[in-house]
């Protein structure tokens, strides 16, 4: 009898998957562990693996196709059964005629199966290998009617196992455990696995594959099939704004003082191989009014809000492959000359990818600078659970109207975005005023 | 510093409290004349004279209840059970009456005792002679409970015990009694529910007590031969236990073993890896382990016996287990 | 048990201005009970254990009454009496009761737990035979620091059945402290009789005899007799003489604990002691001496029992404890919940 394979539960509240792609073609031969598809959960994307070895004789259902748990989605001929007479025999086609994505999806079958030997599932049979596999690699288990593995996997409601700090971790440098090898007794994934998937960083951890050169496409769109980390974003973006009522409050801020002390104290810090930039100053002085506001300094939770102790400051990082946010540390307790050399070390630990788990963990607040690029003005989108985000644009000069008077003054824009189930604009607003006579009166800061 | 022995030091930390303090005196069975069953009394009765350093009849129930009335009134007494085990006939006064006095009379009335004596597995005493209490003690609102582990702390811990305003329960352990180790002279006390940090390290936290921290501290060192950073702290007081130097250590290491001589099952180690599972569950790596005695009467046979004691090589081996290796 | 109430001797052993004291503590120990118990059972402001002490005022208030006030005392589970007796106000005790922070112990302690340590009244204490030995200890630190205060310690005919009473007589004997045991024989430990219990029925053969401590078995509830044998008493552990072991026979009108239904005894006998009421008898024999009349035992009575009422009001109006309270008065040391 041919295999049929259904829509596996990946997430403990499931209904439907979406196949976000196939990684798999008809005709492949897999084995047991390989990687079928990703499939988009209601919690995130996830792997479907293979719990069979065969031949596959049919695909139901394309790219972008939303499946319900447990209905068919390939059917697959046994080592001993001929594929094009189990093909015949069931009266099946081949891959899904109806998907709409279908012609892009066979450019992209022809991608071979890496993701599985990536995640390093060994094949061989039996109970133990596959609770192991299972639960080190997140993957859920099949629905209970798909029959022959039904049995073979205890009720672990495909629950990763992993040790508290690694789930912490993980949370916190948000990285699915799901996509993680793990190490400890029954595939336990511990802190040394996050750290060294973190380590490992998206390009090397995500199995991104060049797209085939297809011999006649003068110009062919390019696919990249979606990294961990993009994922991530994606999942965390459409999070932040599906859930979180957001406010934006943007404001002026007058820095010729500061950009007048700046140059000052860069000339003395000049022999210590120092050079602070606007951005530090503006790191100093988001922590010193997160510290008289902590009701911006704060996380929502279901049932509390949590105002943080720390000052924790999250410094947004763009690397080709996406966004990372290392963390700053106890940010309100730093020296600008501190958070200039911390800072710098984050963003160089972030672009060779060795930053550690407690670099990415731990923020309270974040701020995303697109000053370097000219950006005068934009609304940064929050990152969950914190409630609130500064949006820092460029310092340039401008027209400002000093009484009567129109003079040119240098002027940066900031905008919060906050989450307004936490932080009502009042409180919104109180929080940018301090950070604005912070930075246009520079020597406050010292008080 | 001058070098004691664990039993000296005890002696030492009595004769200055009664020296400084005419309500402390010392009472059970052959503290006086016999000088001491394991010799902690040395000396003190040609010192002190009968009026301070008591002789009692072999009933334990009663003369710890004449200490408790004792210190009802304003007396500070030392009452020794020869050994703790004995301390199971007198446990009635221990719990509810030195326990639980203050309580029970709103305020009205303290217990400032110390009940000391020698306990656990000290070589071929079998079942009724090897007890440790310590758990079943620690279990109790109104005790405090030591178990000092090196002759300093002995002499430290016990002057602060004698000085408390509240009933201490003091275990010293009978095969640490020759054991030496420098002893500040003098004023050298020890505060209560403070842990202490007999080793840093930053991979692994050993937490352990009274014997088994020579146990444990040679697995430390057998442990870094192979690489492995082990933190031994040496909690001292079993109640109130020092959380806060355990959870910094854990919050470092990320795992912890607990070495102990009790037994596994609702034992000492039960209750700190709870406390700390509770307080600091996102930090552990690993399940909190428990090396601890066989879940057996103690035997009278040598071999048997020491198969049940916290040996390096088990405390190496549920090292291992929690790092993984 | 008690076969013939004796009349205390035609002399007084105490001036007129005591003996109406005494009269009067043992009113106010019978009504407090009597209200408390109404308390107990109809509004369920009291719970737990309950014991009655009526039918044995005497003993207490005799013996406490002869006593100095810088003396100890100590007793039993069955501890209303004894409190009252040695100055405690009603309120306290009231209070206590209902478990309001007025009361005698803060309401830590209950209807068992009575402490007054104004009054060197250490405590109500419900392990039977575990106070003995503090009573010992007590006794040991008045030695200790040459003091010539004694304590006196009472305790139940069901006690003398537990080791470490015998333990603690045999050293308080050998120490020679200052201690004054009495044992309060009602003839009944809970629901078992002395005779069922006991291998020998005089109890100073039990717990005198062997020890050398000199022992009385006396008419507990004759007033002046318990009066005069506890003066004794005291006189000789001032004196560096040791203890004194006291039977003092006595009857109880209620059951062990307020749940006790008393069906191991016959209802002749409970009649025959409440015909001889101890506190009737001390008013008769105070009338006769011509040192009070009916009208004024009933006015006393009547002021009893308004000092009763108002010790209830007392005990209402009074504070519940606050929650934080548990954690209060556990250690001198700051405590820390191991939780």
């Amino acid at each position: 009898m041919p295999i049929e394979v259904t829509m596996p539960k990946l997430s403990p509240t499931m209904e439907t998957g979406v196949i976000a792609q196939w990684l798999v073609k008809v005709g492949d031969k897999i084995k047991e562990g390989d990687v079928l598809a990703d499939i988009e959960t209601d919690k995130a994307t996830m792997q479907m693996k293979s719990y069979d070895d065969g031949t596959i004789v049919h695909i139901d259902h394309g790219a972008g196709d939303e499946v319900a748990l447990g209905q068919r989605v390939m059917v697959l001929a046994k080592k001993n059964e001929d594929p094009k007479k189990v093909a015949a025999d069931l009266g099946l086609g081949g891959e899904a005629k109806a998907a709409p994505k279908a012609a892009a999806q066979r450019a992209e079958a022809s991608a071979p199966v890496a993701a599985a030997a990536a995640s390093g599932v060994a094949s061989t049979g039996g109970l133990v290998a596959d609770r192991a596999g299972g639960n080190g690699n997140g993957n859920g288990h099949p629905s209970s009617d798909n029959g022959q593995q039904a049995a073979a996997v205890p009720s672990h409601g495909g629950r990763v196992k992993a040790s508290p700090l690694a789930r912490k971790l993980a949370a916190s440098a948000q990285v699915e455990l799901a996509g993680i090898q793990g190490s400890g007794p029954n595939g336990r994934v511990v802190r040394r696995d996050v750290e060294a998937y973190i380590q490992a960083g998206p390009s090397k951890a995500a199995t991104p594959q060049a797209a085939p050169t297809t011999a006649a496409a003068p110009i062919a769109a390019q696919r990249i099939p979606h990294s961990r980390m993009r994922k991530t974003i994606a999942q965390r973006m459409v999070q932040a704004k599906q859930t979180a009522p957001e406010i934006h409050l943007t404001v002026d801020i007058r820095v010729d003082r500061l950009v007048a002390a700046r140059e000052e104290l860069n000339k003395r810090l000049a022999r210590e191989g120092v050079k602070l930039s606007l951005g530090d100053f503006v790191t100093k002085a988001v922590a010193m009014s997160l510290r008289a506001h902590p009701g911006v300094n704060a996380s929502y939770e279901p049932d509390a809000i949590v105002r943080h102790g720390e000052v924790n400051i999250g410094i947004a990082v763009a690397l080709p492959e996406g966004l990372i946010v290392p963390v700053l540390h106890r940010a309100d307790t730093l020296g600008l000359r501190e958070i200039r050399k911390r800072s710098e070390a984050l963003a160089a630990a972030a672009r060779s990818n060795n930053l550690s788990g407690e670099q990415l963990t731990g923020s309270t607040f974040t701020i995303s600078n697109l000053g370097m690029f000219g950006i005068r003005q934009f609304d940064a989108i929050l990152n969950m659970p914190e409630v609130g985000i500064l949006a820092v644009g460029t310092a340039d000069k401008r027209p400002v109207v000093e009484g009567d008077r129109l003079v040119v003054g240098t002027v940066m824009t900031v905008t919060l975005t906050a989450d307004h189930r936490a932080v009502d604009g009042a409180m919104a607003a109180e929080f940018l005023q301090t950070l604005r006579g912070l930075l246009e009166e520079p020597t406050s800061m010292l008080l | 510093m001058p070098v004691l022995t664990f039993r000296e030091a005890l002696n030492q930390a009595m004769t200055e409290e009664m020296e400084r303090d005419d309500r402390v005196f010392l009472m059970g069975e052959e503290v006086a004349q016999y000088d001491g069953a394991y010799k902690v009394s040395q000396g003190m009765l040609k010192k002190f004279g009968p009026s301070r350093i008591i002789d009692t009849p072999i009933s334990e129930g009663g003369f710890a209840g004449i200490g408790i009335g004792a210190a009802m009134v304003g007396l500070r007494p030392i009452v020794e059970f020869m050994t703790f085990s004995f301390s199971l006939v007198a446990i009635d006064q221990i719990v509810n009456n030195a326990a639980n006095m203050r309580y029970m009379s709103g305020g009205q009335f303290a217990v400032p005792i110390v009940f000391r004596g020698s306990s656990g597995m000290a070589g071929c005493l079998a079942a009724t002679h090897s007890h440790r209490l310590e758990a079943w003690y620690a279990q109790i609102p109104g005790l405090t409970v030591v178990l000092p582990g090196t002759p300093a702390d002995a002499k430290g811990l016990l002057k602060s015990a004698i000085r408390s305003d509240d009933p201490v329960v003091f275990i010293e352990h009978e095969v640490l009694y020759h054991e030496k180790g420098e002893v500040p002279e003098g004023e050298h006390v020890v505060p209560i529910g403070k842990a202490d940090i007999k080793r840093e390290g930053s991979d692994v936290t050993l937490i352990t007590y009274s014997r088994s921290l020579k146990a444990t501290l040679a697995a430390a060192e057998k442990l870094a031969e192979e690489g492995i950073d082990a933190e031994v702290v040496d909690i001292r007081t079993i109640r109130p236990l020092d959380l806060d130097t355990l959870l910094t250590s854990i919050g470092k290491t990320h795992r912890g073993v607990i070495v102990e001589e009790d037994w596994p099952y609702c034992g000492l180690g039960a209750g700190i890896a709870d406390r700390i599972t509770q307080a600091a569950f996102d930090e552990l790596d690993a399940p909190i382990r428990r090396v601890a005695a066989k879940d057996a009467p103690i035997p009278y046979n040598r071999t048997l016996e020491a198969s049940m004691l916290p040996s390096v090589d088990r405390v190496v081996a549920a090292v291992k287990d929690v790092m993984y290796v | 048990m008690i076969t013939e109430q004796v009349q205390t001797e035609a002399k007084p052993v105490v001036n007129k201005t005591q003996a109406l004291v005494w009269l009067r503590q043992m009113m106010l120990i019978r009504r407090f009970e009597e209200r408390a118990e109404m308390l107990y059972q109809k509004g369920g402001k009291i719970g737990g254990f309950f014991h009655q002490y009526s039918g044995q005022e005497p003993v207490a208030v005799a013996s406490i009454g002869v006593l100095r006030e810088d003396d100890y005392v100590i007793t039993a589970y069955r501890d209303h009496g004894h409190a009252l007796a040695r100055g405690m106000t009603a309120r306290a005790g009231m209070a206590e009761l209902l478990g309001k922070v007025t009361g005698c112990s803060k309401g830590k302690g209950g209807s068992m737990h009575f402490f007054d340590a104004e009054k060197g009244f250490l405590g109500g204490h419900a392990i039977v035979g575990s106070h003995i030995a503090l009573a010992a200890g007590v006794a040991f630190a008045s030695k200790y620091r040459g003091e010539d205060r004694v304590c006196i310690c009472y305790m139940g005919d069901g006690a003398i059945n537990q080791g470490s009473v015998h333990e603690t007589l045999n050293m308080a004997a050998l120490w020679k402290l200052p201690v004054i045991y009495v044992v309060e024989n009602n003839l009944y430990a809970m629901g078992t009789s002395l005779a069922r219990s006991s291998s020998v029925l005089d109890l100073t053969v039990r717990c005198a005899v062997p020890y050398g401590i000199p022992g009385h078995q006396i008419n507990g509830n004759d007033v002046e007799l318990m009066a005069r044998t506890t003066r004794e008493a005291a006189n000789r552990a001032r004196a560096g003489e040791g203890p004194t072991f006291i039977e003092a026979q006595t009857y109880r009108y209620k059951g062990h604990s307020i749940s006790d239904p008393g069906k191991y005894r016959q209802k002749e006998e409970l009649d025959e002691a409440i015909r001889h009421d101890p506190i009737l008898v001390y008013e008769n024999i105070l009338k006769e001496r011509g040192w009070i009349d009916q009208e004024a035992i009933d006015r006393m009575r009547e002021g009893v029992k308004e000092e009763i009422e108002e010790s209830i009001e007392f005990a209402e109006a009074s504070e519940q404890p606050p929650l934080e309270a548990l954690y209060e008065d556990i250690t001198v040391a700051p405590f820390i919940p191991q939780e």
